[in-house]
């Protein structure tokens, strides 16, 4: 994050809204495909992505290191998933699983897209932590101590739940879909 | 199999677009009335924009000159109540660190008392479970386990809370966990698994004896609002005006045949908040401490300490709390022989230490004063003398 952000930041605490509007442009589309990975549903990204800002709006007095705003945005959207996952999680459940069934019932043209479809169709079968430590590890680019620090569980829980989510894709793809690779890793 | 599953969640993400009035409809909840075009200065004649600005500069002089009146926050040796002691070190200048809670840790002294707090919790648990032929262990590894009798029924958990036990005697809750990945409620009749949903709608809150009811928090389904249950009974209700950050519930206690439920910058005792009932503007880290209430509350420009029902002679411009991120998330932390936080009085920020005396005596740097039975604390400076005084001179 350059100066000029913890300086929009620090415009946002004071009430300025046309800083925030540059801070939306920059972060608002990485939130909703976070949003969209975790839940696999669009219109529920789409609520994420406006409950996520109008909280971080309304309580961005609060972040007291600027440099830190990409992250501490990025923990809210996450919570606001989890919620909207506990609120209505059989749904979501069904949401994401039913994406990643379409996914995996498509016709593919090559084998690299029959693997990824595959892959988004297992990640839907995932349990709600370890999609969203998948998430956040192969998406968000995030280490696993910030992941761990994101999520407040300890590092070697985040380390446990992508390495069974690892096993879990491997063993719901079949060893036969990798080619021959690394079913871990 | 890495790259493969970062590629097919990238191809993911690249399927769905921020939609177009997205920014519009946040603006609207941000911001719903039109801002302001300058009003106050464009309305005010000229004579009238000096006069304001006069005032202005009146007001500004006359605070600077209240916040550093003698006695105002001062530091130095106080006296506190009985069984408890509060130590405060001076770490830096605001105007070098500017509220950079991750300098300050750096300089923050080693707190003593950890292991003997660990210590405490544990055989504050142990005494509670003793009648229902349950006890805790440390682990041979780490973490800990539950005996009943001489069998281990839950092995090898790292974290434990409270005990809470039923004013009968014929029941108790206690919440056993491993961080997020897996929880359990023992109870008299046994262990059992507390699902991770339940844990998330509990907010990690265990229900609580108070007198032989069960008492719960509990998300309700309509969004942001929390609910407390008495047994069957729906007893209180509220809802969250702010995101937080961590546990939006930050405690629910058993005391003294009450419930008490910290959230969101107000304390409820049997639904009643701290907060209206004082006059306060928050109020916040809420803990038995030593058996005994202990809260902060802001009120006006400062923040206040409370213990056992009396309001003590510290106060603080900033105790940084319910923030992001690490560290200053971590403040204030504590447990139930004491407290800590980082305190800013008068341009300073303080490491301030509050412990209760337990059976093992009173926190090591405490000062005993026999002849009026209180507890003295001396402040420390890294960088100078210490700063002692016979307890007799002191309190404000």
């Amino acid at each position: 994050m350059g100066l000029g952000e913890a300086e929009l930041v620090r415009r946002c605490q004071r009430g300025d809204v046309a800083a925030f509007e540059a801070l939306f442009a920059r972060y608002s589309r990485r939130v909703l495909q976070t949003a969209y990975l975790i839940t696999g549903s669009r219109s529920t990204a789409e609520d994420i992505l406006q409950e996520a800002f109008v909280q971080t709006f309304r309580s961005i007095a609060q972040l007291r290191e600027p440099q830190a705003f990409p992250g501490w945005l990025l923990r809210i959207a996450v919570r606001t998933a989890r919620r909207y996952m506990q609120q209505e999680s059989a749904m979501h459940r069904s949401a994401i699983k039913a994406a990643g069934a379409e996914a995996g019932s498509e016709p593919a043209p090559d084998n690299q897209v029959v693997v990824r479809h595959a892959i988004w169709a297992a990640v839907g079968r995932l349990s709600d932590q370890r999609r969203i430590a998948v998430v956040l590890h192969y998406f968000e680019d995030r280490p696993v101590g910030e992941i761990a620090d994101l999520l407040e569980v300890p590092e070697g829980t985040v380390k446990s739940w992508l390495y069974r989510a690892r096993s879990a894709l491997a063993a719901q793809l079949g060893q036969e879909s990798w080619g021959g690779g690394d079913a871990h890793g | 199999m890495d790259r493969l599953i970062k590629e097919t969640l990238a191809d993911k993400a690249g399927e769905i677009e921020v939609p177009a009035g997205a920014w519009e409809q946040v603006r609207r909840q941000i911001a719903p009335l039109p801002a302001r075009p300058f009003g106050f200065r464009y309305r005010l004649g000229a004579g009238l924009e000096l006069m304001a600005a006069v005032a202005v500069l009146l007001l500004v002089v006359g605070v600077g000159l209240w916040r550093s009146a003698p006695g105002a926050g001062e530091a130095g040796i106080r006296t506190v109540p009985p069984g408890l002691t509060v130590k405060e070190t001076v770490l830096a200048a605001e105007r070098d660190v500017a509220g950079d809670l991750v300098q300050l840790r750096g300089l923050t002294p080693a707190s003593p008392p950890d292991d003997r707090t660990k210590a405490d919790r544990l055989k504050l648990a142990n005494e509670a479970l003793a009648p229902f032929g349950y006890r805790l262990a440390q682990a041979a590894g780490s973490g800990f386990d539950l005996y009943r009798g001489s069998e281990v029924v839950l092995a090898g958990f790292p974290n434990f809370g409270p005990v809470s036990v039923a004013a009968s005697g014929d029941d108790f809750v206690f919440r056993a966990f491993n961080p997020a990945e897996q929880d359990w409620l023992v109870q008299a009749g046994g262990v059992r698994e507390w699902e991770h949903a339940e844990v998330m709608r509990h907010d990690y809150q265990p229900p609580v004896y108070v007198g032989d009811d069960l008492v719960a928090v509990r998300w309700e389904d309509a969004l942001d609002t929390y609910a407390v249950w008495r047994g069957n009974e729906q007893v209180f209700t509220v809802p969250l005006t702010q995101p937080a950050f961590g546990n939006e519930v930050k405690r629910l206690v058993s005391w003294a045949g009450h419930w008490v439920l910290e959230v969101q910058g107000d304390v409820y005792v049997d639904g009643t908040s701290l907060r209206q009932q004082f006059g306060y503007d928050e109020v916040f880290e809420w803990r038995l401490v030593g058996g005994r209430p202990f809260y902060l509350f802001r009120k006006g420009p400062q923040v206040g300490v409370a213990y056992d029902g009396q309001v003590l002679p510290y106060q603080y411009e900033q105790v940084p709390h319910y923030l992001c991120c690490e560290p200053s998330q971590l403040n204030p932390i504590g447990g139930d022989s004491g407290v800590r936080f980082y305190g800013l009085r008068r341009g300073d920020w303080y490491w301030v230490e509050v412990a209760a005396v337990t059976a093992d005596g009173p926190h090591p740097n405490a000062k005993s004063d026999s002849a009026s039975d209180r507890l003295c604390v001396e402040e420390s400076r890294p960088a100078g003398p210490l700063l002692v005084a016979p307890c007799q001179e002191s309190g404000r």
